[in-house]
């Protein structure tokens, strides 16, 4: 025998209508939080931007890095089954580098911004869509990217200028950002040994690790007298790897010049 | 007999432009890129790239590919030994020697130093939100840092919107202004948290890590650093009043390593200031020693030679193959560097004991210099380890640690052994007239088979020649030496 309390199946139903009618009213008050506007492009296009880059950003540094500064470099050691860049190298025996990458940390930047510049233009052309399907009219003009390898931060500037129109017009010359990275600084430990490489060869990377304690490098000596550095952040795991050849004494008493 | 006087011509002349053509061919010259996209390597004209510059030269020589000094006025820096070609990112420029830019200086950064050029000085001083202080009268990088040791730190007291506000800082930087101010009010070896000063900076429970410094810090409510965490002294009115030095602070002694009292690390004890976890704000003191090494527990930055392949060092005989390794603990990990191949480096050590009688090992590879031991006739002269490393062994001076060779290519070996060869007359006088027998009466010695050893001995001193083990401890096969006497050979 089923009994059926009837007031209690009331309650049960006016509590379901409202929270189905506190549902529909947050929806209607709240729109940033509709399913599929995670990314509310009128609220913040910058946002929408950033978002859209930061993880190609990441990836692309990271990928450069692994090899020295390029993604397919020319002049370089197969190790480990990767490409590793020499940014320092002597064919002869006895002398110390010539020094092949003296910019590390501005050709990463210049190789960033243009290959940068078609991801952003991707980016800006979903961002334009959604504003579309919002209701807004976009005119924009060419895209350019530009990216800062600073202390601390890796900073991008998206010069893509443009006016979002809907009720108001809202005009919007760069979008500017900022994520938090290290590379930075192992870029400028690598200038530092490349510099003692091509002057007095073999470098003392101990001392490096006294100034930077949050830094570790890895030095793999290769039997052509190659060196293989890889400079890592313990903290931010963010790593660069590079091959310098310096200052190499033949086997025996050979000399081949 | 004109015809054959032809094809006899053209046959020379075909003979003599292949043998020119390969000579040139081999020729090394300097090349502004070669076909793997080195730049500016002294390399044979085969492996020149297409339509790169080259000259029958050493790179140094050429105009093309001489070394400078690319220097770059965004980060200020310089790099040496860089030629022109390849100094070509924005705005860089190249010079044949170091440009006035390149000199350096002390720069002063707070309470921290770098010997640095002034343009770098510049963009660090910019990027920790300080004026520049450049002092180019200093000239040396130990002067730059210890000038910036003794400098009076304490409470910069200053009005921000109407309010009195703190940083903790030195009085150099306090009267030049802090935060876009004006001149501020230095009070020495107060903190910002003093109850007197009345600023709007309080104690807090929160701790911060400092660049540049190895201990765990009190923070403020306005984010400037106390004094050294100490849990038992985080309500201590006259701990958040005055400075007080690590010295003075909890277990100076110990290194505090995982202490969650005690925020007194030690760099040189083998900790420094981390964050407990990745992420977190908790602060430590993080453990940097090896607690485990190949050698027993070591000190964080502790370094030491290992040999750990067959044979044996500094007895003029090494197995083929075997190198030199330093070992190095670096943030708990042991790290592995080797010296260069064919030791042609070898891995020497010392130590040094701290003032608190702690005993620190360090190791290097240095250069092998067993390049001339074998010209030297005196023993004094071979024993010399100022000048070379060798040892006097069998009247004879030989490498202590002798030379790997490329054995299996080229004829290197056989020169390098070749050292080793001696000839030995060895005079015999037969007795009798019918069936007398020889008798050995000068040179005697070099039928012994003693003889045999040494110069076998010998022979493995010169380098990877003669009867050997590899570094694995296996024996070589096939002849090692050629024993001749009387004409007849013997081969082992």
């Amino acid at each position: 025998m089923v009994i059926v309390n009837k007031k209690g199946q009331v309650a049960i139903y006016v509590i379901v209508a409202l929270a189905i009618l506190a549902v529909v009213l947050i929806f209607l008050i709240y729109p940033k939080i509709r399913p599929g506007m995670t990314e509310d492009v009128s609220a913040n296009p910058q946002g929408y931007l950033s978002n859209c880059l930061n993880s190609v950003i990441k990836e692309q540094i990271a990928e450069r890095a692994l090899h020295g500064g390029d993604i397919d470099p020319e002049g370089a050691i197969l190790f480990n089954n990767e490409k590793i860049k020499y940014l320092c190298y002597t064919s002869d025996y006895y002398k110390t580098c010539t020094v092949q990458e003296p910019l590390i940390k501005e050709r990463m930047e210049e190789k960033l911004s243009t290959e940068l510049k078609a991801e952003a233009e991707k980016c800006v052309d979903l961002m334009v869509q959604a504003y579309e399907k919002s209701g807004f009219s976009v005119s924009k003009t060419n895209t350019q990217a530009d990216v800062n390898i600073d202390p601390n931060q890796i900073s991008v500037k998206i010069n893509s200028p443009m006016t979002i129109t809907k009720e108001t017009s809202r005009t919007y010359k760069e979008f500017e950002f900022n994520f938090p990275s290290q590379y930075y600084q192992l870029f400028y430990i690598a200038s530092s040994i490349v510099d003692y490489e091509a002057t007095f060869g073999n470098s003392e990377t101990t001392a490096y690790l006294v100034y930077y304690p949050e830094i570790s490098i890895d030095k793999i000596q290769l039997g052509d007298g190659t060196r293989i550095y890889k400079i890592s952040n313990t903290l931010t795991k963010e790593a660069f790897t590079f091959a310098v050849k310096s200052l190499v004494w033949p086997p025996g008493g050979y000399q081949r010049i | 007999m004109k015809k054959i006087n032809l094809i006899t011509f053209a046959f020379v002349f075909i003979v003599l432009a292949l043998a020119f053509g390969s000579a040139q061919a081999d020729q090394n010259v300097c090349c502004e890129k070669t076909n793997t996209g080195l730049f500016c390597q002294n390399v044979p004209l085969s492996q020149c790239a297409l339509g790169a510059k080259q000259a029958p030269t050493s790179c140094d020589s050429t105009s093309f590919c001489k070394p400078g000094v690319c220097y770059s006025p965004q980060e200020g820096t310089c790099m040496d030994n860089t030629p022109q070609l390849v100094c070509n990112a924005k705005n860089s420029s190249w010079f044949i020697g170091a440009p006035a830019q390149c000199d350096l200086g002390c720069c002063i950064l707070g309470d921290q130093a770098a010997f640095v050029s002034l343009v770098r000085c510049k963009r660090l001083a910019g990027t920790l939100g300080l004026s520049v202080n450049f002092n180019k009268q200093i000239k040396d990088e130990v002067s730059c840092v210890l000038s910036v040791r003794n400098q009076d730190r304490g409470a910069c007291v200053y009005d921000f919107e109407f309010e009195k506000s703190c940083k903790f800082t030195t009085r150099a930087e306090c009267n030049s202004g802090v935060n876009g101010t004006g001149k501020g009010t230095f009070y020495q070896d107060k903190l910002c948290s003093a109850p007197e000063l009345g600023t709007t900076c309080g104690k807090s429970d929160k701790t911060t890590c400092i660049s540049g410094r190895e201990e765990v810090y009190f923070m403020d409510t306005c984010g400037n650093p106390a004094n050294i965490y100490d849990s038992s002294k985080k309500d201590n009115v006259n701990y958040w009043t005055n400075v007080v030095s690590a010295d003075n602070s909890c277990n100076p002694t110990s290194n505090n390593a995982g202490s969650s009292s005690c925020g007194n690390c030690n760099y040189l004890l083998g900790s420094t200031c981390r964050a407990k976890t990745s992420g977190s704000d908790i602060n430590i003191c993080a453990d940097l020693n090896c607690q485990t090494t190949s050698a027993g527990p070591k000190r964080h930055g502790e370094s030491w030679c290992v040999f750990d392949d067959s044979g044996s060092t500094n007895s003029a005989k090494a197995s083929v193959g075997s190198r030199f390794y330093k070992h190095v603990c670096i943030n708990g990990e042991e790290k592995v560097e080797a010296c260069a191949d064919y030791r042609q480096e070898e891995c020497i050590q010392g130590k040094i004991v701290t003032t608190s009688g702690i005993e620190f090992s360090q190791a290097a590879c240095r250069v092998n210099r067993w390049q001339d031991c074998i010209a030297q006739t005196d023993k004094d002269a071979c024993v010399n380890t100022d000048k070379r490393d060798c040892l006097w062994k069998n009247d004879l001076c030989v490498p202590k640690n002798p030379t790997g060779l490329n054995f299996w290519s080229g004829r290197e070996p056989a020169g390098q052994s070749n050292k080793a060869s001696s000839n030995c007359t060895v005079v015999y006088e037969k007795t009798g007239l019918i069936g007398g027998v020889e008798k050995c009466i000068s040179g005697c010695e070099c039928i012994q088979q003693n003889w045999l050893n040494t110069r076998v001995e010998m022979c493995n001193a010169l380098g990877d020649c003669g009867t050997n083990i590899n570094w694995l401890n296996i024996k070589g096969s096939g002849s090692s030496y050629n024993f001749t006497l009387g004409g007849k050979s013997k081969v082992k």
